[in-house]
């Protein structure tokens, strides 16, 4: 049984990449930042469980890659686990195929969750997947939502079921795992104080002199310089390199109609509310 | 490890390290560190004579008579590439 | 005393090439060109049998692998087979599918063949091969980068095949590393095949409900069936970046052909459980020297595979 390991959950678009960045920052102590070597290692990378399980999982039909997941985890864990967190955007469900949710909850040392407001979500989700914003609230909708299912091509990462964006919110809230919940909106807002919390939650706490070297080196506006000059490796093939957005907060208001707004209210009110996503 | 490499020192390859040769110049892996390192001509030739452990001085005392090179120049070479070597965990100091 | 001797014989008359091996297999292996080489008694055996839950003093690689230190070892694909390499000539397998499953084959011809090489002192890479001329090249990188799809698209274009997805090697052959052939086929996703023009309807699937499936080259021609001397190494990076200012084929130094080399041997981790690592490492250096090896840079895209299988070609040629 491997050590134990965190996470760094969230609903796609909302901060992850973000937090690793900071993180990373910090980390490195002399407040450098590389967009493309961002630390916390993707949960599903493809290339990790062919060497951890031996095979060829290109092999496998989805079924099979989800049950072998936690089976995985078990064995073995990406490399710096140990000291970083882990990048994933699973909702905490049973899979189709899998026997549990995606990893072993004994392993599990914390979990850091970002929320967001999910008409911004939204307005990010759409180009990142080149849908229209309409599309995009129905894929949010979507209680069976996954990520990186190959289907008529190989996908370079395993299946991840993220669901709806309310249900990915709550079945995390209520899996009683050791759990922070943090808003993105207040990252943005109170960024060294947002990731006092984020640290003390990881167990890696450092003086907020510190943290505020972290969170200026990985600024939106360098973030988003960095990558229109060398590219980022993460971003997609619907928008190449313009993975970063602005890093606003309440964009909705101005770029959501008001039919489009009240569908994505329709459909994740009561989680918006318990988070203060209310107006 | 901030103890400064001397001529008297002892050397010798660290045990757990992978070698090969590509067109004679050897190409190093320190399995403790995963990290790779190319040695030129001269630093080859250091690589190969560690095949018995020795001290820097005697390293040094034989190139200076292979390659009649100039004799301060050589030694500070050695200590260059063997105080990196050792960096890597390629090189082990007893 | 006459008709056990005809049985024996025609036995002997199905069995197999498989990396300069002759094969004698009680299951059915379509992809395999016939054993027309000397009569030697066969190199490798596969039949079907019982397989002991656990081998004699074996250690987890995996939560689906176990290997001895007298490298045995037993793959375990729930729904399709266990599969139990019991020495370097036997390989033993208890199907939970039908025995003319293609999905048996696919865990035979990966995991298992790598481990075969392993065992019999072949280096295997993660490179699809194919013959330029009079010359095999090599195009290896990790699952997904367009090993399978450029070797195809190369194949199409008139050059054989070598071998798919595991290029075994022997990098200590007189006169130079060379490739020793597996099998006419290639495994493609939907996507790919219709990047090179092929229809997926009729092919067989990889794994029962998969949409990739193995693609058999029939034609005289299309594929290499003696060892053939390898002459360069192509390995595979993806760029999302643009790519200004950067060429696609890299030559690499020395240095980098090692590490970029390295990082592509088949079923590594195995093999370093095994203790091959130092051999590897030197082996490593054997194939670097005398074959050349390149970086070749490509967007993720299947748009570009003709400009860049016409670019390798100009460049193996």
């Amino acid at each position: 049984m491997t050590g134990g390991f965190s996470l760094l959950a969230s609903y796609p678009r909302s901060g992850n990449t973000w937090a690793r960045a900071v993180l990373t920052a910090l980390a490195r102590g002399d407040g450098s930042l590389d967009i493309n070597a961002i630390e916390g290692q993707l949960a599903v990378d493809r290339f990790f469980f062919d060497d951890a399980l031996e095979i060829e999982t290109s092999d496998l039909l989805p079924d099979e890659e989800r049950r072998l997941r936690p089976i995985t985890y078990r064995s073995a864990m990406p490399t710096g686990a140990g000291t970083f967190p882990i990048k994933t955007h699973d909702a905490w469900l049973t899979a189709q195929g899998a026997a549990e949710p995606p990893f072993p909850r004994e392993g599990i040392e914390a979990v850091v969750l970002i929320v967001r407001d999910p008409r911004d979500v939204v307005l990010s989700l759409a180009p990142y997947y080149g849908l229209s914003i309409d599309e995009a609230i129905t894929a949010m909708a979507d209680r069976t939502m996954s990520l990186g299912i190959s289907r008529n091509g190989l996908r370079p990462q395993l299946p991840q079921l993220i669901s709806s964006w309310s249900d990915h919110t709550a079945s995390w809230r209520g899996s009683g795992l050791p759990l922070t919940l943090v808003r993105y909106e207040d990252m943005v807002a109170d960024s060294v104080g947002t990731f006092a919390t984020i640290t003390r939650a990881l167990k890696c706490s450092a003086p907020v002199d510190l943290l505020a070297r972290a969170v200026d080196a990985a600024r939106f506006d360098r973030l988003r310089a960095d990558e229109a000059g060398k590219g980022f490796r993460e971003s997609s093939p619907h928008a190449p390199n313009r993975f970063f957005g602005a890093g606003t907060v309440g964009r909705w208001r101005q770029a959501l109609t008001a039919a489009q707004a009240s569908r994505i209210l329709r459909d994740h009110g009561t989680v918006m509310r318990e988070l203060g996503y209310d107006g | 490890m901030s103890e400064v490499l001397k001529l008297a020192h002892k050397v010798s390859r660290a045990p757990k390290h992978l070698a090969t040769e590509v067109d004679g110049n050897i190409i190093l892996m320190s399995v403790e560190k995963g990290v790779y390192c190319g040695l030129d001509d001269i630093g080859s030739d250091v690589w190969r004579r560690l095949a018995q452990p020795q001290s820097v001085a005697a390293i040094c005392d034989a190139l200076i008579a292979d390659y009649h090179g100039e004799r301060e120049q050589i030694i500070a070479d050695v200590l260059e590439l063997l105080t990196a070597l050792r960096r890597q965990g390629l090189v082990d100091v007893g | 005393m006459s008709a056990e001797r005809t049985a024996m014989e025609s036995e002997a008359a199905g069995d197999l090439y498989l990396c300069g091996w002759r094969l004698r297999s009680a299951l059915p292996l379509p992809e395999l060109a016939p054993w027309t080489g000397d009569d030697r008694q066969p190199d490798l055996t596969i039949r079907t049998g019982s397989i002991p839950a656990r081998l004699d003093g074996a250690r987890d690689v995996s939560p689906l692998l176990q290997v001895t230190p007298e490298k045995q070892a037993r793959l375990s694909i729930d729904g399709v087979a266990t599969y139990w390499l019991r020495n370097a000539g036997e390989v033993i397998i208890a199907p939970q599918m039908a025995d003319d499953s293609p999905d048996i084959r696919t865990f035979l011809f990966g995991t298992i063949l790598g481990l075969l090489c392993h065992s019999r002192g072949l280096f295997p890479l993660h490179a699809s091969s194919v013959r330029i001329g009079d010359r095999a090249i090599a195009i290896s990188g990790m699952s997904g980068a367009g090993k399978s799809t450029l070797a195809a698209a190369l194949t199409r274009r008139g050059h054989a095949l070598i071998s798919d997805d595991v290029c075994a090697i022997d990098p200590a052959a007189p006169g130079g590393p060379v490739v020793l052939p597996a099998f006419p086929r290639v495994k493609l996703w939907d996507d790919s095949l219709a990047a090179i023009g092929i229809e997926s309807a009729g092919l067989t699937a990889n794994r029962l409900g998969q949409r990739k499936f193995y693609f058999r080259f029939n034609e005289a021609g299309s594929f290499q069936a003696t060892p053939a001397p390898l002459k360069a190494i192509y390995l595979l990076a993806s760029s999302n970046a643009p790519l200004a200012g950067r060429s696609e084929i890299e030559t690499l130094a020395p240095t980098l052909r090692i590490i970029g080399l390295h990082a592509q041997i088949y079923r590594k981790r195995t093999a370093a459980i095994w203790g091959l690592e130092p051999e590897l490492f030197k082996a490593l250096g054997r194939i670097a020297g005398p074959v050349d090896v390149y970086r070749l840079t490509r967007t993720a895209h299947l748009d570009d595979l003709a400009a860049m299988v016409g670019r390798i070609e100009a460049h193996a040629a």
